[in-house]
């Protein structure tokens, strides 16, 4: 006798937002069925009818969190529709803010989850921290978030000497408070009591169904783009890859902590190796027609695996553009971890995959028997969640030993 | 041996495998024997399905597979291509072979129509569900008024 909890539809994920279903037997979830296209703009179909320098800032806009990744994917694969290899300084340029993006978006991340177990101190002092590298974007590129940095065939804005130095400074920073957040969290009861054993994926589930980015590399799933694929600069970069065997929410959040120190790591290599001369742009003429062509395109997001294909005919607009972001190829993976856990225990879960910004906005709980319907925001499903396990700690503390 | 040397070993005439100037390679078959090459590359390592791309190219229905071997080097990449009918396009459903298909399969059916047998919850996926049941938006002849 399961009762039927909805989640959603007006939900956490900004490009996705998405309505969950779980079927709950008192406190205990035993299954879940999502429901996806909330706000499905229907991009796919408008990039058919864009020229392809148009789509550069139309395709940044899929996600307002990894513009930078969007975009560079979706060059990176117009580049080889048009045949050209962009000059190197691009390359490098690109790569600074594809590691810049993935600091900032773990630091968002990791005040979230912090948010979402209710210890707001480390949120507050994440998202500080992700300010400086936010104010180091915006030095760079002119704006906070949707950086237009990349164009096809190199970058439009070139660094300077001051942008370098500081993101030397930033990196430097950033490298030395994840060594502290690390401590924190390994050593805060509050956080440990809250996600160890919470949403557990086993690496085999992680491979079968096809999980990718740091939620399969916190199962012990060795994938990262950057290194299997190699694009931009990360042939030469030197870097490795942080993988756990923890499999549940806290082995999600050191993998990303951890993830920033290497970001750190390949952001100061960046600064060193910079070329000093050089364009940065080859300077294609928006109305200049590609060839007939398909390409792939990947690269690894903040979240995972980001994938776009392009096709061509030959005239100003492209034929054919798919995009596959890293969050729908992580939606089986939360169903599969929410099972036998607890009600309070889904918004750690759910967010712990890094759904773009997670916030559950409505939660409708239906008595399927009664017929009776409570309607929960995302604020009261935060409240009951935190007071539900004031309540319960000793209880799941002895469960979970 | 690459990887389309061994899939021309394996399958014969059934199977037309290139590599295009990106490096990318494609393995072109019939919609009939899509299960028999995916059950194979599948249980040969290939266990990442990227995604499904669907594509109306005006006289048939294209589908690519986008499948990822990954190895401790570099990985391996293949794209299995194939064709349905643009009036009656049904294929077989793979979520057998990759339960990650059941999201990807409803994603095409959506926007293109293609029916997936064998799909235990063939619906809508990014559209309403109140759209008229014939309209797929990516097909190139989709009316929006």
């Amino acid at each position: 006798m399961s009762v039927k909890l909805p989640i959603g539809p007006i939900h956490p994920m900004l490009k996705e937002p998405i309505n969950l279903t779980f079927y709950v037997e008192g406190e205990v979830v035993v299954d879940a069925e999502p429901n996806i296209g909330f706000v499905h703009r229907g991009i796919e179909k408008l990039a058919e009818r864009k020229t392809w320098f148009q789509n550069l800032y139309l395709l940044e806009k899929v996600c307002g969190i990894c513009s930078s990744a969007h975009q560079g994917c979706y060059a990176q694969g117009a580049e080889k529709i048009y045949e050209k290899e962009p000059p190197e300084k691009a390359l490098y340029i690109r790569t600074l803010m594809w590691e810049l993006e993935r600091l900032h978006s773990h630091l968002l991340w990791l005040g979230v989850i912090m948010h979402e177990i209710g210890f707001d101190t480390l949120f507050m002092y994440t998202w500080k921290d992700r300010e400086y590298v936010l104010d180091l974007v915006e030095l760079i590129s002119g704006r906070r978030v949707g950086y237009s940095i990349s164009t096809i065939g190199g970058v439009r804005r070139d660094v300077t000497y001051e942008m370098l130095k500081k993101a030397m400074d930033v990196a430097n920073y950033i490298a030395e408070r994840a060594q502290f957040y690390e401590k924190v969290v390994l050593n805060e009861r509050t956080v440990l009591d809250r996600t160890q054993g919470v949403g557990y994926l086993s690496k085999t589930d992680a491979i079968r169904l096809n999980t990718v980015g740091p939620t399969a590399r916190a199962s012990g799933v060795r994938r990262d783009v950057r290194q299997d694929m190699p694009y931009g600069v990360y042939e030469e970069a030197p870097f490795s890859i942080v993988v756990d065997t923890g499999c549940d929410v806290l082995a999600r959040i050191l993998v990303r902590i951890r993830e920033m120190v290497i970001s750190a790591d390949v952001i100061k290599w960046i600064v060193f190796n910079m070329p000093k001369n050089g364009a940065i742009n080859l300077k294609i003429s928006p109305f200049m027609k590609p060839p007939e062509n398909e390409a792939i395109s990947r690269v690894e997001a903040p979240r995972g695996e980001l994938f776009y294909y392009l096709k061509s005919n030959g005239s100003l607009n492209p034929e054919r553009i798919k995009i596959r972001t890293p969050t729908l190829a992580n939606i089986a993976s939360v169903i599969h971890m929410v099972k036998g856990h607890y009600i309070a225990d889904i918004p750690p879960i759910v967010a712990g995959i890094d759904p773009c910004m997670s916030c559950m906005d409505r939660v409708v709980i239906v008595d399927v028997n009664k017929e009776k319907k409570t309607v929960m925001s995302h604020e009261e499903l935060h409240r009951y969640s935190l007071k539900w396990y004031k309540r319960n700690k000793l209880l799941v503390r002895e469960e979970r030993r | 041996m690459s990887i389309c040397e061994e899939i021309s070993k394996v399958f014969g005439d059934k199977a037309n495998c290139y590599v295009d100037k990106f490096g990318e390679a494609w393995v072109e078959i019939s919609i009939e024997s899509l299960k028999e090459v995916l059950g194979y590359l599948a249980k040969n390592g290939f266990d990442h399905l990227s995604t499904i791309t669907g594509y109306d190219t005006g006289e048939k229905i294209m589908l690519v597979y986008h499948l990822v071997k990954f190895t401790d080097g570099r990985a391996v990449n293949v794209n299995v291509r194939t064709f349905v009918d643009r009036d009656n396009p049904i294929a077989p459903s793979v979520i057998d072979l990759y339960p990650s298909a059941l999201v990807y399969e409803r994603e095409v059916y959506d926007l293109l129509g293609v029916k997936f047998d064998g799909h235990p919850r063939l619906k809508r996926l990014l559209l309403p569900e109140d759209v008229p049941e014939d309209f797929h938006p990516l097909r190139k002849d989709a009316k929006f008024e």
